[in-house]
């Protein structure tokens, strides 16, 4: 009786292990790979999110708003600083200042290790009259911020483009209670 | 004694290999289309905020008119289409003879990805019942909804 493996049926063997572990090992690090991406995409998403959420808030709340098509300033809820947030190197800058001044703060609304702003621009509306007695004749009823962001990921970037629209809620008081 | 390896062996074993890679290419395959589709997810949300952002803008501009107006401007049942002009500054408030509308402003360059918005309005005197829906043009996620009720708090009256 003969017992045992010729020397074909092992290196047959081995072979097919072998494609068969080439085979599966791609699968995982293909696994591995959409996983880091996710993990980068998912931070700068959430990033963005963040992001334009804290934009939205205080501009939601915010007073006087003074606009030009890259830059906006505007007042807190109760006018204690002024907001200045400007497109400039790639990203979003948001400064915070005294009544008099005096810059308290700057940050950058975006991670630049994930996001980079291509182009960011703002609307608003135009008062439908040239009375200026009532607040809410000339204050800005939506102000529009238009973004144009790149997603940086380790294969390369995504590109999310997208509108935001806030309606100022304080835009229909009589009086600004900054001018108090 | 002849030994090897009978045809369910060989199948079984072959089962087992191919649901495993099955396994694996639909890990892969699930995280990628998540993926995109948080993508997605986010700008109709995104595009609902804004639709009712600019409706509240819309019934708002009624307070610069110097004489008394209907509070949504005669805008009554129906399916309408939002959008801002950015050079005049005008929000216009259209009735929409197709159900959704273009929100150009999504366009997401190269993908091709195109996001779609329609606003249903329900009228009960000084109450406006509003829903903003959103979708891709692929139907692929479900359609995204966003309700707000606009009241007439303005302090004129209505013709």
């Amino acid at each position: 009786m003969k017992k045992g493996f010729t020397l074909l049926e092992i290196s047959l063997v081995i072979l097919l292990a072998g494609l068969l572990m080439i085979v599966v090992s791609n699968f995982y690090l293909g696994i591995i790979k959409a996983l880091i991406i996710a993990d980068v995409f998912q931070n700068a998403l959430e990033n963005v999110k963040m992001g334009s959420e804290k934009i939205f808030r205080i501009t939601k709340y915010g007073w006087d708003f003074k606009v030009t098509s890259t830059q906006i300033s505007f007042y807190d809820r109760n006018c204690d600083y002024r907001y200045l947030l400007s497109f400039r190197n790639n990203n979003l800058i948001l400064e915070k200042e005294d009544v008099k001044g005096n810059l308290i703060e700057s940050e950058e609304i975006f991670d630049p290790q994930i996001i980079k702003v291509k182009d960011f621009r703002i609307y608003k509306d135009k008062p439908l009259t040239t009375e200026t007695f009532f607040y809410f004749q000339y204050a800005p009823k939506i102000i529009i911020y238009f973004y144009d962001l790149e997603l940086k990921t380790k294969i390369g970037t995504s590109s999310l483009i997208f509108e935001q629209g806030v309606a100022p809620l304080n835009s229909v008081q009589n009086i600004s209670l900054c001018s108090l | 004694m002849k030994r090897g390896i009978t045809l369910p062996e060989i199948s079984i074993s072959l089962l087992i290999i191919t649901i495993a890679l099955i396994i694996f290419f639909n890990l892969a395959n699930n995280l990628i289309y998540n993926l995109v589709n948080a993508k997605k997810m986010f700008l109709l949300v995104n595009a609902n905020q804004e639709a009712i952002e600019m409706l509240i803008a819309f019934r708002n501009k009624n307070l610069e008119s110097t004489s008394p107006q209907d509070f949504l401007k005669g805008i009554n049942r129906g399916t309408y289409c939002i959008s801002f002009s950015t050079s005049t500054g005008i929000i216009n408030l259209n009735l929409s003879s197709q159900q959704y509308c273009d929100f150009d402003e999504y366009a997401q360059g190269k993908s091709g990805l195109k996001i779609l918005n329609k606003i249903e309005i329900t009228r009960n005197g000084d109450v406006a019942y509003i829903t903003s829906t959103s979708k891709t043009r692929e139907v692929i996620l479900p359609d995204h909804k966003l309700n707000i009720i606009l009241t007439n708090w303005h302090p004129y009256s209505s013709p």
